[in-house]
Parts: C-alpha cells; sequence; structure tokens
C-alpha cells in the first residue's frame, strides 16, 4: 500500500487539489496519525502543565496573593536552606525505599508461586491479588484502620489470647504507614512480576534442576535474570506509587509521617503559596525520576518497560 | 516424596505456601474487616460488631443524596475515561506496534511517563494550568485528568498484547482487499479481544478509584465518592463509610467475575 502511495505522488499529483496531495502524504505515516491522540494528551495535559508548575515554583510568594510573577529562586533556597524541609524529603524517600523493598520480599516469592500454579488455584491466587486491586484505596486504608485501632480486630486476638494485657493503639505511627502502603504498592507490583513470568519458559527451570541445580541456583542463575527487567518495571511503579504516597499517611499515621505530597497540598491549597507548593512538587518528582533511573541501573534494564 | 495436586508436601513448597497464604491474608484482611463492620448496628465502629447486624447503614447510603449522587459522578467519569483511555491507549499501541520508526523508543517512554507521576503533581499542575481557563467544575477534567493515568496503562498492555499477534494475518487480510480499518475490526480487534477487555477494566477501575487528582479538580457538583468519603473520613468516622466500601467492593466484585466469564481471569494482566 506505502509502495502506490509514493507512487502517486511522485508522479502527476493524483487528485489535483492541494487537499488530496496532502492527505497521500499524510497517509505515509499511519504510525504517526495513530500516535497522535496519546502524544496531545501527553504534551498538553501532561508536559505543559507540568512546565507551567515548573514556571510557577520560580515565582514570587506573596501573602496577598497565590503567587507575584517575578522570577526569582526563592522557594528553592527556602527548601534547601531549611532542614525540617530536606528531613521531609529524606522521610519520604526513606519511606519509599522501605516500602518497595518489602513489596519485593513479599512479592516475587508470591508472583513465583502463581506463576507456578495452574488450574483453579491459580484462578484463586489471581483473584486474591486482584480483589485488593479493584478495591478502593481509601476503603483499604480504612480497613487497616479499623485492624490496628484500639478496638480492633488485631487487639481483640491478642488479648484474647493473653498476649497482651490490654488494647495497645497500633495506629497512627511509622508502622501501620508502611503496613498500609505496601498494601497498596503489593497487587500492582506482584501483577506486573506475574504477566513478566509468563514470558519466562516453565521447562527452563526444570532443564535447570535436572542438570543438577539446586533450588536456589536455579531461582538465582534461571528466573532472577529472565525476570529483570520485569522486576525493574514493577520495583520502579513500587517506588514511583509509594514516594507519592498522599492519603495513607495522613490515615494512618501521626503528623510525623507525612509526605512531600501532603506538604504540596497543604501549601498550596491552605497556604495559598503556589510558589513553594509547586517547588515542593518539582523537586519530589526530580528525586523521584533520578531515583527510579538508579533502580533501571541496578536492574541492569534492557532498554524498555515489559 | 508424596505429592498431591494442591500441595507438595516437603520443606520448600510447605514455607513457600506458608508464606503465601500469610501474604495473601494480608492482601484481603482489610476488605474482610470492612465488609464485617458495615453490618453493625452501633453508631460507631468497633471490632466485633454490635449486635444485632443491620442494613441501616446502607440504607443511609442509598437515602443519602450527597453519596449517592458522587457515586453516580465516579460511574459517569469511570464510564468516560475508560471510553477515551481505550480509544487513545489503542490506536497508541497500533501505530506504535505497527512498524519500527524513528523514536520509537522515545515516545514510549514519553506516553508512560505520566502513569508514574504522583496523582499530587498531575492534580496540581492541571490546576494551576486549567484553573485560569475556568475549567473546574467540568467533569471533562476529571476524565483527562484520569485519562494521564488510564491511557498509559492500556497503551502498556496493548504493546505487550499486539506483540502476541501475527502480523501476517493482518498483512493477508489486506492483500485480499479489505482496507485497514477492516482488517483491524476483523482480524486484530478479535485476536487481542482479551487485552482490550481487561484494559477496558483497569481504565473504569482506576478512574472510579482516583481521589487526589478528584480532590484537586472537582466542583461540589462533580464530587465522586472516593473524595467525598475521603472528606467524610477525615471528620467523622461512620459505618456508613464501611457499608458504601462494601457496595464498592461488590461492584468491582462482580465486575470480575462477569470479565473471568468472558475471558478468563488469569488472562488480566499488567505490561
Amino acid at each position: 500500500m506505502t509502495k502506490s502511495v509514493s507512487h502517486i505522488h511522485r508522479g502527476k499529483p493524483a487528485g489535483g487539489t492541494i487537499f488530496s496531495q496532502w492527505l497521500l502524504r499524510a497517509g505515509k505515516y499511519p504510525h504517526w496519525w495513530l500516535l497522535l491522540p496519546a502524544l496531545t494528551l501527553t504534551l498538553g495535559f501532561f508536559l505543559l502543565p507540568v512546565l507551567g508548575l515548573v514556571n510557577i515554583s520560580f515565582y514570587e510568594s506573596t501573602p496577598e496573593r497565590v503567587y507575584l510573577p517575578n522570577w526569582t529562586g526563592d522557594s528553592y533556597l527556602r527548601f534547601l536552606g531549611d532542614l525540617w524541609y530536606l528531613g521531609l524529603l529524606w522521610h519520604t524517600i526513606q519511606l519509599a525505599l522501605v516500602v518497595t523493598v518489602l513489596s519485593i520480599i513479599v512479592g516475587y516469592p508470591l508472583s513465583y508461586w502463581i506463576w507456578r500454579s495452574s488450574g483453579v488455584r491459580k484462578a484463586l491466587l489471581m483473584s486474591a491479588v486482584l480483589i485488593p486491586l479493584f478495591t478502593n484505596l481509601i476503603a483499604r486504608l480504612y480497613g487497616w484502620q479499623i485492624i490496628l485501632s484500639k478496638g480492633g480486630p488485631l487487639n481483640f486476638v491478642l488479648v484474647g489470647f493473653g498476649l497482651l494485657e490490654r488494647p495497645v493503639l497500633f495506629n497512627y505511627n511509622l508502622g501501620a504507614v508502611i503496613v498500609g502502603l505496601t498494601h497498596i504498592t503489593l497487587p500492582y507490583f506482584v501483577l506486573i512480576l506475574v504477566s513478566v513470568l509468563e514470558g519466562i519458559d516453565r521447562s527452563l527451570v526444570d532443564v535447570a534442576r535436572n542438570l543438577g541445580a539446586g533450588r536456589l541456583r536455579s531461582l538465582s542463575q534461571v528466573v532472577l535474570p529472565l525476570s529483570a527487567p520485569g522486576l525493574a518495571t514493577a520495583t520502579a511503579i513500587a517506588f514511583a506509587w509509594s514516594m507519592g504516597s498522599y492519603a495513607t499517611p495522613q490515615i494512618l499515621g501521626s503528623p510525623k509521617q507525612w509526605t512531600m505530597s501532603v506538604e504540596a497540598e497543604r501549601q498550596i491549597l491552605s497556604g495559598f503559596d503556589w510558589p513553594f507548593g509547586a517547588a515542593i512538587s518539582f523537586i519530589l518528582v526530580a528525586a523521584m525520576l533520578v531515583l527510579i533511573f538508579l533502580i533501571f541501573k541496578v536492574f541492569g534494564h534492557r532498554g524498555r518497560m515489559q | 516424596m508424596k505429592t498431591s495436586r494442591w500441595f507438595n508436601f516437603d520443606g520448600y513448597h510447605l514455607a513457600l505456601g506458608v508464606f503465601c497464604g500469610v501474604a495473601l491474608l494480608y492482601l484481603l484482611l482489610p476488605i474482610l474487616i470492612v465488609i464485617i463492620t458495615s453490618f453493625t448496628s452501633g453508631n460507631y465502629i468497633s471490632f466485633p460488631p454490635k449486635l444485632p447486624l443491620t442494613w441501616k447503614w446502607y440504607e443511609a447510603f442509598f437515602g443519602s443524596d450527597r453519596y449517592f449522587s458522587a457515586f453516580l459522578n465516579s460511574l459517569l467519569v469511570g464510564g468516560l475515561t475508560m471510553m477515551l483511555a481505550l480509544v487513545v491507549g489503542l490506536m497508541a499501541a497500533l501505530g506504535y506496534s505497527h512498524r519500527r520508526f524513528r523514536g520509537r523508543t522515545f515516545v514510549y517512554y514519553l506516553i508512560l511517563t505520566p502513569f508514574l507521576m504522583p496523582g499530587i503533581i498531575l492534580g496540581i499542575s492541571l490546576l494551576m494550568s486549567l484553573g485560569s481557563l475556568g475549567a473546574q467544575g467540568s467533569y471533562w477534567v476529571l476524565v483527562v485528568a484520569h485519562c494521564l493515568w488510564a491511557a498509559p496503562l492500556v497503551f502498556l498492555i496493548m504493546v505487550a498484547v499486539l506483540e502476541g499477534v501475527d502480523p501476517a494475518l493482518k498483512d493477508t487480510a489486506m492483500n485480499l482487499g479489505a482496507g485497514p480499518l477492516r482488517a483491524f475490526f476483523e482480524i486484530t480487534l478479535p485476536l487481542t479481544k482479551a487485552g482490550v477487555i481487561s484494559s477496558a477494566l483497569l481504565a473504569f477501575v482506576i478512574s472510579f478509584h482516583e481521589f487526589v487528582m478528584a480532590l484537586f479538580l472537582s466542583a461540589p457538583s462533580t464530587k465522586t465518592l472516593p473524595v467525598v468519603i475521603w472528606t467524610s473520613l477525615r471528620f467523622e468516622v461512620r459505618p456508613v463509610i464501611a457499608a458504601i466500601d462494601t457496595i464498592m467492593v461488590l461492584t468491582v466484585v462482580l465486575t470480575l467475575l462477569i470479565v473471568s466469564k468472558l475471558i478468563g481471569i488469569e488472562k488480566i494482566r499488567i505490561g
């Protein structure tokens, strides 16, 4: 098809009008036409607004209005010069790292098990992973809030078995935030990893085992390297989503556990300090992208997400 | 060593099985707890729930204009997001898989980047740029914002699915005289049905649950259910929230059952 189009194009103008010539020329690039809506969405509603955000982060803060359009680096200096804000960034990164590592520790064996299962067991395991994924985030956090509260089931069981003398509040601390955040990232992590593992030939494991490799060895030398690109994608998404966490620290944590996202929202919606809120947002994104880049480096990324 | 169909009773499989069992309990427990507590007859959340168990919080949900109209808003925004993201993401995946071209990898990452962005960043930047256009309060703002997550997800899934389709089939159809549209609807679409359905489902679910962007971009009349729950959760913890959550869980489980009948549950995947 492409051939005939270019032939017509090179010869006499086929339809005569400029419009039909243009149509024929456009027909040579069907892939760009198909990509156009997605690129418009990305450029118009993501890149452009984010550039606007960066622009505003360089504006001047003022108590009277959301910003004064004079260029200055004050917001960034204020952030970098304040140990509290630097501590907030470090806390956000640490939290995301812990949650990501936990997702790998729990998620990899679970994905491996799902991959090795078949039939009814596999369907059941998959639904168990899909149900939390398809349950509202706030509903799940709410569930954790009930579980960890003083009158909740955890205390009910622990006191009932005599392990605790009286109910303890497990809520509103770092541990609760980590438990809640991992609960959110884990299903995504497992689902991505399982679909990557599905692409690996299962008999390779059996071959390795027949050739005398132990379980650990076949896992570390066959399955792990083959699943590395998928593991990188799953890890990056778990990391990105936990680093941007907004609801979990507020529902399950005390203000000490609040993250960069919470602070950005507070500056913008309650403080009406758009430049500073924008600067916090941009620092969050920049730190996140750098760390995701490092994750891909660590896992020996093969050039594209699976 | 004795083996059964379900478990191999050696130490390795036992350890793996127990570990995964605990992991699954961890995943499902909060959802079960929410469902159980939604039937309490007390005015506050407690565990075990106050007996006798009642439906009164469900009646409160359906009787409340605030919650029910938010539920309808969520369905509307979710449905529109699903359609828009499906068209945009599927077209992009077809374009990407069509052939190799310059800048292909770059385009791939460019389209996927919004998916990695925290909702707060997308919400804030859209608020700042659309706020000046006075676009707040329209459903379309929410739909477009949600598409920033949903369309890349559809793209990611469909690129992977299209890789499994033999391009020779489409070429044959076109050589036999089918136009590109007909080749798509009669060859490519039927072959990728499972991927299309599961990515549409995920697009809907992402929008149905998203609330950070909605928090920034919705007006009082377009508030979605998660936004309303979020605001009430911060001020009053009432069992009606548990009832709403249960309804949302049931909606999704029902959808999952239908989908698993259509395409098989193990075919739902990301990437």
